[in-house]
């Protein structure tokens, strides 16, 4: 029954924080790393089983997919002492084991070949339960695995399971300094069409703002990459309590999916959590009451994306935001903290619909403890993500200008004959853009009807 | 005049003044002024005398008594008795005349009590000729014989016949204190002024208990004015009495009243004590004088007066009303009142602290004249106990208790009986049991001692309550069951119930099966979350199919439902659990909408996917997404709404603290 929801892990880095998720949900669930139940672990408040089940010695095996090209990253995990949580027929690494060598092209093609093994895989893990409800998948947007053997089953896992429900974690990379990938421009926006018109939700993670937050808020002057991990670790599990601990609302994924996205194609949500703490840091402990919650939620520097509030002469607006306070919270206080939002204006939302900050109260995990009484995880779904796109298409349009490593691509059959995958995907990802500025307006509504279309545009 | 008849009258006045020369010389003077008057006007006729007397009435503008003269001269025409009639009215004419003419005509006679034998000679000698019919002679009216008496009291008679309203002295009572100095003259006896008012003292002191006396008439014309005002007020305090000893023979049904009428006549016999001392002292002579009496009584007479308001004001009342009354008259500045008011309160609340301290440590109504404030209607059951059994009167609710306190007794005895009856639970709460004195009820402001009794009582009591009903009966477990289920807390369970049972609901509602949704929400309990509730809250965890009307579906008539059995039925009545399923019916709904609203999103994956293929129709599409958006903006709205029922029942039922307040407060005002 419990709607199941399966991870599926893709590359290098949405190996790494799967496995971050997954040591949260074995905390937060009283889970041990051998996946037994924690002696004070007790049974009736929370629903384990939508993301784990029980093996036939009662302990818990996580309903993951491990996928990665080359072994590096999972045998670190295999090495950890989680090694005996999930269940190694779900772990699938490339027999060649060379990795996609951060090209999306590689990664989509392996795909291709390999998708029979890896649909094994996904096929006997969705048979498994009795009700699925959708496919979780972690990547990122620059590497090569994940943008590109992760676009290759998004669009597969799309065919193949058309009424499930499809949300990605999608890490998006810096682009404020040089990458380390010279190609990420073109992975990002090649995946970017996919998860346009593949995903059902994507949650975007910016590394530049995580690295901001790890930073500033964390005080790391080098933040590592497991400190990022955590943080993503920490929004992914917040953003799943709802699901785990059953309460009045947003039981289910759709419930959270469809209250955030008005329309199909805005669906790319943006996330900040509050209060932040790491393991190591000793945080001062501040008031938390709903409304501090609240507020922070709202403010830009807590958000895990960058974005501009305003570009272009378009002031970017919320679509809708959905909260989710957990911990001991009186319900009044979320009124109160919802009437005192309002009457401040503190978000700046879409003049065609209606505002909605809907709050869902989440119970705590009774095994994990915090110094706070209150926290909080925002989704939100905010127009100003298109100047994330923005800056993508820039590098994008910077490169494929002078079509430099271009070849690349066409040594792989997708791009052989001509690169017009690449032109269509970025006029995707334009055309997205166009709709998220065009959601600033109050004619939205008419946006993308082919007689208004030339008037909305310009 | 002649000489003879000079030293006859001076002899007869002689007589009559005791030998005492200076009296004597002015008796004389008047009597012969009288005689020399009578010489000086002889009227031939009735009529010439009776124009001359209206004159004189006119003259002191007393046309009452012109009236009553009136009467009288018609009554004296018919006696046959009178012969001499004319005479007689000139010889009165002739002394009111003189009478008017020395005002202190009164002081005189009662100056010299002793001589008023010789100045009423002459009427005497009329009356006396009168008698025997013979010519007037002076001469053989000096003789007395036996005969005087007769007609005398004759006159008396017919005098009282006439005035039985005659207030004060005027020129009418001047004729008719003549007359009882006829009467005197005629009894022969010197009353002396000493003896008149032992007299009136002794008739006083029966008629200050009230007793009628015949002779003490408040119009006996032989007293003067000063006399009849201080009688009068003797006479009050009589009536007062009366109305006193009235009341208390009522006869009531009620403790309180009972009680009250106990005091009442302890107070009259601290007069009846009052009465009998002053009769002691009236044998001393000199002792008692009007005067001292009437110094004496003053305080008593305020004090009667007070209580026969009191009594008249309470007359017929009972329990809390009396003391209302009571308690109402005790707030007076006057320190008598205070004084007369505390015993009176103090032995009043006695029944009614009785009552109160029964009924908050034992829970039992011992009330058998229906005056206490809480009463009972045996007709109702056990399971109404709490909301129905006991009602609270306001009415008999006595002043000096505030609102507030009585609730607090009211619903302490109620707990009391709730749990001896329903929870059948018999432990004796070991309250500290010194009841409160009765006077701490009517005089909180001076002692908290009451307040601190029922407080304390309340509080013990209602706690014990509590405890009972959360250690052995887990109230707050179906509490938060009920949040659970019936205000959908428990999300999962829900959900699945949900989907399994949406096939069944969608049937129109007549062809929806209680067995078939039993079966499908055991399976729901089985499988989610529900399962690690306690046996106990499973069991209470039940369907319920409303009354089906036309054209409905499932959903609209199934509901969750959750059983209450024992005390618990007492406070989940079934209103009350009507009210739930209301409330879970309506969240129930929205829930649906959700559930409908997200098959709707769906379509839009649907819709996500063929999009690239089917640009051809993308006009025909935006219909299509349009029609959605508006799905989706209600959906919003919806949603927007959803949280706010979530944050009022949860914000209802969460803080549970708050809500045991809650349920006792409504409890109580239910």
């Amino acid at each position: 029954m419990p709607s199941e929801i399966i991870t599926l892990q893709l590359g290098q880095c949405g190996n790494q924080i799967g496995m971050e998720f997954w040591k949260q949900l074995c905390a937060e669930h009283g889970i041990s790393p051998e996946g037994k139940l924690e002696p004070f672990a007790t049974e009736g408040s929370d629903r384990k089983d939508v993301f784990f089940y029980q093996a036939d010695d009662q302990h818990y095996i996580p309903r993951a997919v491990l996928l990665d090209l080359e072994p590096r990253v999972i045998d670190g995990i295999l090495k950890s002492s989680y090694k005996h949580l999930y269940n190694p027929e779900n772990v699938y690494i490339s027999k060649d084991g060379g990795g996609a060598g951060n090209n999306w092209a590689q990664g989509y093609h392996q795909g291709d070949k390999l998708s029979e093994e890896i649909f094994d895989i996904i096929d006997r893990e969705a048979e498994n339960g009795d009700s699925l409800e959708g496919f979780v998948l972690c990547h990122s947007i620059a590497g090569g695995t994940g943008s590109g053997l992760g676009s290759n089953i998004l669009e597969k896992v799309n065919d193949r399971f058309p009424k499930k429900l499809i949300q990605t974690y999608s890490v998006f990379p810096m682009t404020n300094e040089v990458a380390d990938v010279v190609v990420q421009p073109y992975n990002s926006v090649l995946t970017l069409k996919r998860l346009i018109e593949n995903a059902d939700c994507t949650v975007v993670l910016d590394n530049t703002a995580l690295n901001r937050i790890a930073t500033e808020r964390l005080k790391k002057a080098t933040p590592t990459l497991a400190e990022l991990n955590q943080l993503v670790s920490t929004i992914m599990s917040g953003s799943t309590s709802t699901l785990r601990y059953p309460g009045y609302m947003n039981n289910d994924l759709i419930s959270l999916i469809s209250s955030l996205i008005p329309t199909p194609r805005l669906h790319f949500l943006i996330s900040a959590y509050t209060p932040l703490t790491s393991d190591k840091t000793e945080s001062e402990v501040r008031k938390t009451t709903v409304l501090d919650v609240m507020r922070r939620l709202l403010q830009p520097k807590n958000a895990m994306v960058t974005t501009a509030s305003r570009d272009k002469n378009i002031t970017h607006c919320y679509v809708s935001i959905l909260n989710i306070i957990q911990g001991e919270v009186d319900p009044s206080e979320v009124h109160k903290s919802l009437m005192r939002i309002r009457e401040r204006k503190l978000a700046e939302f879409i003049p065609w619909g209606p505002a909605s900050i809907q709050v869902a109260l989440s119970k705590k995990s009774p095994y994990v403890t915090t110094q706070h009484r209150v926290s909080g995880l925002m989704l939100a779904n905010h127009t100003g993500i298109s100047s994330l796109f923005d800056r993508v298409c820039d590098h994008y349009d910077k490169l494929i200008k002078r079509e430099a490593f271009v070849e690349n691509f066409r040594r792989l059959p997708m791009f052989k004959e001509n690169l017009d995958e690449f032109v269509d995907s970025r006029e995707a990802v334009q055309q997205l853009m166009d709709e998220y500025r065009a959601a600033t307006r109050k004619d939205y509504i008419n946006f993308g009807n082919p007689e208004t279309t030339q008037e909305s545009k310009s | 005049m002649t000489g003879s008849q000079s030293a006859l009258i001076k002899n007869l006045c002689l007589c009559y003044c005791d030998n005492k020369p200076e009296i004597l010389e002015k008796t004389v003077n008047t009597v012969s002024h009288l005689l020399h008057a009578e010489h000086g006007n002889i009227y031939q006729d009735d009529i010439r005398l009776l124009d001359k007397i209206w004159k004189h009435f006119q003259k002191y503008g007393r046309n009452q008594e012109m009236l009553r003269f009136g009467q009288i001269y018609a009554r004296i025409n018919k006696l046959k008795v009178l012969k001499v009639r004319l005479e007689t009215l000139q010889f009165l004419y002739a002394l009111a005349d003189t009478a008017s003419t020395e005002h202190h005509h009164d002081s005189i006679n009662r100056s010299m009590p002793t001589s008023s034998a010789s100045s009423f000679d002459i009427p005497s000698f009329s009356l006396l000729s009168v008698q025997q019919g013979s010519s007037s002679t002076k001469e053989n009216g000096l003789s007395h014989n036996s005969s005087h008496i007769k007609s005398s009291t004759s006159l008396q008679k017919l005098l009282h016949y006439s005035n039985d309203n005659e207030t004060s002295s005027s020129s009418k009572s001047h004729l008719h204190s003549a007359m009882n100095k006829i009467n005197e003259i005629d009894n022969n006896t010197s009353l002396q002024r000493d003896a008149d008012e032992s007299r009136i003292l002794r008739e006083l002191l029966f008629g200050m208990q009230g007793i009628e006396t015949p002779r003490l008439l408040a119009n006996d014309s032989n007293i003067d004015r000063c006399t009849r005002t201080l009688i009068t007020r003797f006479l009050e305090c009589g009536w007062l009495y009366e109305k006193i000893r009235k009341i208390i023979n009522t006869p009531t049904s009620s403790l309180v009243a009972q009680a009250f009428i106990a005091n009442l006549s302890s107070e009259l016999r601290e007069y009846h004590r009052l009465i009998s001392v002053i009769e002691q002292q009236e044998n001393i002579p000199g002792m008692v004088s009007l005067k001292k009496l009437h110094v004496w009584m003053c305080t008593p007479i305020q004090r009667l007066k007070c209580l026969a308001a009191i009594a008249d004001s309470c007359h017929g009342k009972k329990g809390g009303q009396l003391l209302s009354i009571l308690y109402m008259h005790s707030q007076h500045g006057d320190p008598l009142q205070q004084s007369i008011l505390y015993p009176l309160l103090y032995n009043c609340t006695i029944p009614i602290r009785d009552m109160i301290v029964e009924w908050i440590c034992n829970g039992i109504i011992n009330d058998p004249y229906q005056e206490f404030f809480v009463s009972t209607d045996k007709m109702i059951g056990e399971e109404k106990l709490w909301y129905d059994k006991y009602t609270l009167r306001v009415p008999m609710v006595p002043t000096f208790l505030s609102m507030e306190q009585a609730k607090k007794i009211w619903i302490t005895g109620k707990s009391i009986n709730f749990l001896r009856v329903v929870c059948k639970d018999r432990t004796m709460l070991q309250i500290n049991k010194t009841p409160a004195s009765s006077q701490s009820l009517f005089q909180q402001q001076r002692s908290t001692e009451f307040q601190d009794m029922i407080i304390s009582i309340y509080n013990e009591t209602t706690r014990y309550l509590r405890s009972i009903l959360d250690d052995k009966y887990q109230m707050m477990d179906h509490f938060k069951a009920i949040k659970r289920y019936l205000l959908l807390g428990q999300g999962d369970f829900i959900k699945y119930l949900m989907d399994l049972m949406e096939n069944e609901l969608n049937k129109p509602a007549n062809q929806v099966f209680y067995h078939n949704l039993q079966s499908l929400m055991d399976a729901a309990i089985r499988v989610t979350n529900a399962q690690y509730e306690s046996e106990d809250i499973i069991r209470r965890l039940d369907l319920r199919l409303m009354y089906v009307s036309p054209s409905e579906l499932g959903w609209d008539v199934c509901c969750l439902d959750y059983k209450f059995d024992g005390p618990l039925r007492t406070i989940f009545t079934e209103e009350n659990s009507l009210r739930y399923m209301r409330i879970f019916n309506h969240l129930w709904r929205v829930k649906r909408m959700e559930y409908t609203t997200c098959g709707d999103a769906e379509i839009r994956r649907f819709h996500t996917i063929l999009k690239p293929q089917l640009k051809t129709i993308k006009s025909d599409l935006h219909i299509v997404k349009k029609a959605f958006r508006d799905a989706v903006l209600k959906f919003l709205q919806q949603l927007k709404f959803h949280p706010d029922i979530t944050l009022r029942s949860l914000s209802f039922r969460l803080n549970f603290n708050e809500f045991y307040k809650v349920s006792y407060t409504s409890k109580s005002t239910a």
